[in-house]
């Protein structure tokens, strides 16, 4: 039986198949159809059966990530969508809470909404903040609002009510007229896409899911009908935003799941082979062209967050914490009255670097990383393209050098050295500011350009361990094939440390999690594959953002009181202070269902053979610290188990070269994963 | 001006960044932690690190009337109050470094190896510090002691041991106690936060080096603010703005502001201002500072890193007992409205500079209520304070914003739910509103409705607003945006206008307040607006039939522009005109 695990870029859809007896692991990638993506699904199943003998009905589970939701959004594509809002509230979602990207800005513009004012509707209903219906919605007005919805000729329909959260009927009836009228509309309604409270966001979610709603809803049905044709036994599941999967019916009704499936993969892939060699905590760095997506994983798990932004929109789902920044390979290098900035602007792929020769002139940081010798020129991208080294040190020269009063070295690792500080400033965000302290993870790498600073970054953050992991062109893939099936559900009731008991949690965690029995069963589950986590979200009475914690594990008279004091210390050590004295709350009751899915075992590497070497040769790199030096290069697939390699020097790969610094010392694990030490900190002067 | 010391560009870059991403985390630290809606959910509040001599060296996108207004008390501070590690000063006192009463500023001095290497500071405001109204804006009080209690720069923390005696002291004068001072523990995290990361940054450079590079982060932005405001035409361009009125004469106040350009150097002089007045719209010193360094900063470029540096080249000059400096103890709880005239007089003046690159006016008021009274079935009392903006003027390149705060503000609308959880009130429009936006070639953005209904038991209503006299100008043949609107529809029926400020107005169940926010002012002549955008307005209802028939001069037939029609309406208004 095979897994096939299928990620569906926007250049490029990545296959991973991998036999679950064997271990064995085949990749490869073909370009992708954005009009079509099932199109290119066809094109690499046929080749898998052509080329590498795995005949559809061998394929036992077919797991599939997608970025067209994600695209729809950020290129403003959707679907031409209606909204209706309690009377009175229809501008809410371009109001955008009154709220200013930055200061001192003129000109400044809001982004767009989503659904231009023209299709907004309002409904002559009102639930209030207890539940209760304050103005009850008639037959009649909800038949007059589905005939403007109807007459509209809408792809798809956003409804979103006041404190839906505590009362759905309003937006339920509002629904059912929508589908009595037309019944194959696509209706998403607030309190089932993200039944939370602040009506903003969850209006925005919600308009959200149905935007893109019809898109995938063509490309699931597309989906389906074709693994039905090709004879595939499996049932397609797709990765959500929140890292685990989910079946095509959920994935129908919940598209706004998708926003994040993309870099969810990225990140479960990452965690997951991470875990498997030993580091449980990381902090995952995946970087291409343009941008940086960080993510931080603790205990073997990806944190969640439900406060996410999907361009300059929020999104009120469960999804993996990513952070994106503007640094990629491509950030330009500019000297601005007499400071250097690197990004976020970006060259892009059109012209792209200097060094790419395709008619870029100004210098950007891959420009720098070939100046300084770090990259092949002749083995960029598995040597598929060959590299203007002397284009890009000129560029260097000319735009950051002679401004600056440097020569071309010392220009480059001045770029380097900036683009660098952007990073470590993004990977803050998701750690020191979220309350994790950075030293106690391990830096993991990923994408094109993200090992050839991983060493910097590392030193400046004090982190001591990197981990350059396997396959890191179709990481995402791959971890799709770690994943597993994943539902959260939650559970708003107010108590205090006052009125709180065990007996009142355990009836909340154990009638979520019969929800969950049932929906994971559904997914073919075993019981005893399934899995439950309970955390509850805590706050001081008065405050209005909470803190998750998980529960302690500890007898029931003493739950209560241990709760308190997890959070108290929660409190304490990311916010500075803490009021033990004070009432506590419980807010929201959550609990995840993993249905814990069989993991295939990579296969292990063979030894390497006696006289064997990976060692191929010496470039001239230039370090900081140390200036120019004679670098003794690598070649990746051949390091067998145990090597180890002393920094200074370069290890090269199809598609990523990683820079070992001085002091820093690299070994290869049994799968052929590396993890690199970093010895300390170099001091901010000698790093000049 | 300081002795410009040579710091490399790569470390002006890290250390700038570092610090901006700090104080963002100090001011995300004070939201996650507060107590009152203000706070939590409209985020009025900001944050800030200082030098030891009380240089602003970082600050985040948050209040620009607040940065402003740190950056002038915290050298007071750091020049007054001899510092010991892990003190911690309070302050609010209007006429001692405060901007009014509800904002309390929270000092801390980091320290590294008993050297004072920064302070750490937040400023949030408080939903009620006493006073004669709830809420603590009354827009009548006659002197400081009707406004609120009032906190001298003290020490709430001895060398890290709290002083109970104060907080008992400021809970004997509030209103909400139980949220005031869990709001005060919020900054005291944020100040925290700040000092954490500052004492990391000096871990990573070393005291001396750290302090030489962040003296360059400082040179840097001043060199670029100059370098933007050297690009302007030398002269004196002046502008006058008007109040409605005090709060208690009704009559305008008239700000007045003339200002010089000189290679990069900027004197701001007030003569002309009106002399100071009786009601509470008097600007304390702090609160001028900060309206004045936004007014400028404002014609640079937003990029620059906003610090100690973007104030360096400014020059403030004020007739004293004037509405921008007046003598203790005048009022000056209202201070906001009259500090977003100051900036937008400011843009006005310098309009005059900059060619057809110019600016309507915005919605030129933060327009803030609050009421209070008791919760049903209960004798607990609430106090909701809130905040509102309106439209900004359209520009050059494009539209003014729609429905936004004001050149000074920049916080969050609290979110109808969070109103109706919270307190007994219920919002029944919160829409923009048609025709608001001054008509130009760039219209002026919309204002918007914020109507809430009282729904239970009696309390008072004092509302602090503006422009509704003179609403926002249009610039280059654009028209002035809609002025505000207040009334007071009882639940018997019967309608109140309301003139922009009130105070403790007697209000019952049932009442609804009803609020009509202003557009800002339009940008050229609105018979030169693309017919193509008349119609997308037109359809979008955020004009009306009439004004784009009258105005723009559109004839829309079958939701199709018509375009001779068209072309012949705006001939016959241009001859009109």
């Amino acid at each position: 039986m095979y897994y096939l695990g299928v990620d569906t870029g926007g250049t490029f859809t990545d296959f991973v198949a991998l036999n679950a007896e064997s271990g064995e692991i085949t990749t490869f990638k073909v370009p992708s159809v954005p009009e079509d993506p099932a199109r290119a699904v066809l094109v690499g199943v046929e080749r898998l059966r052509d080329r590498h003998g795995v005949e559809p009905s061998e394929i036992g589970r077919f797991i599939f990530g997608t970025t067209v939701a994600t695209n729809s959004v950020l290129e403003l594509k959707g679907a031409k969508t209606a909204l209706v809002a309690t009377k009175g509230t229809r501008d809410v979602i371009e109001i955008q809470r009154l709220w200013r990207s930055h200061l001192f800005d003129l000109y400044i513009q809001k982004p767009p909404p989503l659904v231009p004012r023209r299709w907004r509707f309002e409904a002559d209903e009102r639930i209030g903040s207890q539940g209760e219906v304050v103005t009850p919605l008639t037959d009649e007005e909800a038949e007059r609002v589905a005939r403007l919805v109807v007459d509209g000729d809408f792809e798809a329909v956003a409804i979103c009510g006041l404190f839906s959260f505590l009362n759905s009927s309003h937006e339920e009836t509002l629904r059912d007229a929508i589908l009595a009228a037309k019944p194959d509309a696509l209706v998403s309604i607030s309190s089932a896409v993200s039944p939370e409270f602040r009506e903003f966001e969850r209006a925005t979610t919600t308009v959200m899911n149905a935007y893109v709603m019809p898109r995938i809803d063509r490309l699931a049905n597309r989906l389906e009908t074709l693994l039905g044709e090709i004879g595939c036994a499996s049932q397609l599941r797709i990765i959500q935003s929140n890292g685990g999967l989910m079946n095509v019916a959920t994935t129908r009704s919940h598209p706004v799941r998708t926003l994040l499936s993309g870099p969810a993969g990225g990140v479960v892939g990452a965690v997951g082979v991470a875990k498997a060699a030993g580091f449980d905590d990381i902090i995952a760095m995946d970087m291409g062209g343009t941008s940086l997506d960080i993510c931080l994983a603790r205990g073997g798990e990806v944190t969640l967050s439900t406060e996410g932004q999907v361009g300059a929109y929020p999104v009120q789902v469960p999804q993996v914490n990513v952070h994106t920044i503007g640094a990629g390979g491509g950030s330009l290098a500019r000297v601005i009255r007499g400071a250097l900035k690197v990004g976020p602007e970006s060259a892009g792929a059109i012209p792209g670097p200097v060094c790419y020769g395709k008619g870029g002139t100004e210098p950007t940081s891959t420009d720098a990383a070939v100046t300084l010798g770090y990259i092949d020129p002749g083995y960029f991208v598995g040597g598929e393209m060959s590299l203007d080294v002397a284009g890009a040190k000129r560029a260097v020269e000319t735009h950051v050098g002679e401004p600056l009063g440097m020569d071309a070295a010392e220009a480059a690792l001045a770029i380097v050295r900036v683009q660098v500080a952007n990073m470590v400033t993004g990977i803050r965000s998701v750690s020191v500011e979220k309350g994790w302290d950075p030293r106690e993870f391990a830096l993991l790498p990923f994408g094109g350009a993200g090992s050839l600073y991983a060493g910097l970054i590392a030193e400046d953050l004090g982190i001591t361990d990197i981990f350059v992991p396997i396959q890191p062109g179709v990481l995402s893939a791959l971890g799709m094939l770690l994943t597993d099936i994943k539902y959260t559900d939650v559970v708003t009731r107010l108590m205090d440390t006052d009125t709180a008991s065990a007996e009142a949690f355990e009836e909340i965690y154990a009638g979520l999690e019969a929800k969950l029995q049932v929906e994971l069963s559904g997914e073919g589950m075993d019981a005893g594959a399934i899995r439950f986590d309970r955390t509850c979200d805590m706050r001081y009475r008065g405050q209005a953002y909470e803190i998750n914690v998980p529960l302690p594990d500890t007898s029931p008279e003493k739950l209560v009181d241990a709760m308190a004091d997890a959070f108290h210390a929660m409190h304490r050590s990311m916010y500075g202070q803490a009021a033990e004295g004070d009432p506590v709350e419980f807010v929201n009751y959550r609990v995840t269902g993993v249905g814990v899915i069989k993991k295939p075992d990579l296969k292990p590497l063979g030894d390497m053979a006696a006289g064997e070497s990976a060692e191929k040769g010496t470039r001239q790199a230039y370090f900081p610290g140390i200036g120019w030096a004679e670098t003794p290069r690598y070649e990746r697939s051949a390091l067998r188990p145990g090597a180890k390699i002393e920094g200074p020097a370069l290890v090269e790969e199809a598609g990523a070269t990683v820079v070992l610094f001085p002091g820093h010392a690299l070994t290869v694990d049994g799968f052929g994963n590396m993890a690199i030490k970093v010895q300390g900190r170099r001091s901010e002067r000698s790093a000049q | 001006m300081t002795t410009k010391t040579k710091v490399d560009p790569v470390s002006i870059e890290v250390v700038g960044n570092y610090l901006v991403s700090a104080v963002r985390e100090m001011n995300s630290t004070l939201r996650r932690t507060a107590y009152s809606t203000i706070l939590r959910e409209s985020m009025d509040s900001s944050t800030a690190l200082f030098d030891p001599q009380g240089q602003m060296i970082g600050q985040a996108d948050h209040v620009p009337s607040h940065q402003g207004s740190l950056a002038k008390a915290a050298r007071m501070v750091a020049e007054d109050i001899p510092l010991d590690p892990e003190d911690i000063v309070i302050l609010n006192h209007p006429y001692e470094g405060g901007t009014h009463h509800p904002d309390i500023m929270i000092f801390k001095p980091v320290f590294h190896d008993g050297h004072l290497v920064a302070i750490s500071a937040a400023l949030g405001h408080h939903i009620d510090v006493g006073g004669r109204s709830p809420g603590s804006i009354s827009s009548d009080a006659r002197d400081v002691f009707e406004e609120g209690l009032m906190i001298p720069p003290m020490k709430l923390y001895r060398k890290g041991v709290v002083v109970p005696e104060i907080l008992r002291m400021i809970e004997a004068n509030i209103r909400v106690p139980e949220k005031t001072l869990g709001d005060i523990r919020a900054e005291i995290s944020a100040v925290t936060i700040g000092e954490r990361r500052y004492l990391e940054l000096v871990e990573r450079y070393g005291r001396e080096e750290l302090a030489e590079i962040v003296a360059g982060v400082l040179d840097y932005s001043e060199d670029l603010m100059r370098e933007d405001l050297a690009k302007l035409p030398n002269g004196s361009y002046s502008a006058e703005g008007f109040l409605d009125s005090d709060g208690i004469d009704d009559r305008p106040v008239r700000i007045f502001v003339t200002v010089t350009l000189k290679d990069g150097d900027v004197v701001v002089d007030f003569e002309g201002t009106d002399p100071q007045v009786k009601g509470p719209f008097n600007c304390s010193d702090s609160s001028v500072y900060s309206a004045v360094y936004a007014g400028i900063r404002y014609m640079t470029n937003p990029i620059i890193r906003q610090n100690e540096g973007c104030f360096r080249p400014i020059e403030i000059v004020r007739p004293e007992g004037t509405v921008v400096k007046p003598r203790k103890p005048a009022p000056i709880s209202g201070r906001f409205t009259t500090l977003e005239r100051i900036a937008d007089t400011i843009v006005l003046a310098l309009n005059q500079a900059r060619g057809d690159d110019q600016v309507g006016s915005s919605l030129a008021c933060v327009c803030s209520f609050a009421a209070n009274g008791t919760y049903p079935n209960s004798e607990r009392r609430f106090v909701c304070f809130e905040i509102f903006g309106g439209g900004w003027g359209g520009t050059m390149r494009g539209d003014g914003l729609d429905a936004s705060f004001g050149l000074m503000a920049n916080s969050y609308d609290t979110p109808i739910e969070a109103v109706e959880l919270e307190y007994p009130l219920r919002v029944e429009s919160y829409n923009m509103i048609t025709d608001s936006g001054g008509p130009g070639s760039n219209r002026g953005g919309l204002g918007f409705y914020r109507h809430t209904r009282y729904l239970h038991g009696e309390g008072y209503y004092t509302n602090r607003s503006e422009t509704s006299k003179f609403p926002p100008k249009g610039v280059l043949g654009g028209k002035p945006g809609a002025p505000s609107k207040q009334r007071l529809v009882r639940a018997t029926g019967k309608t109140d206008e309301l003139p922009s400020k009130i105070t403790n107005l007697s209000i019952y169940g049932g009442d609804l307040i009803w609020m009509a926010q202003p557009g800002g002012g339009g940008y050229g002549n609105p018979l030169d607006r693309e017919p193509a955008r008349v119609l997308d307005d037109l359809l979008d209802e955020k004009i009306s039939p009439e004004a784009a028939r009258d105005i723009y001069g559109v004839v829309v037939e079958g939701g199709a522009v018509d375009a001779a029609a068209t072309e012949a309406r705006r001939a016959e208004l241009r001859t009109a005109a």
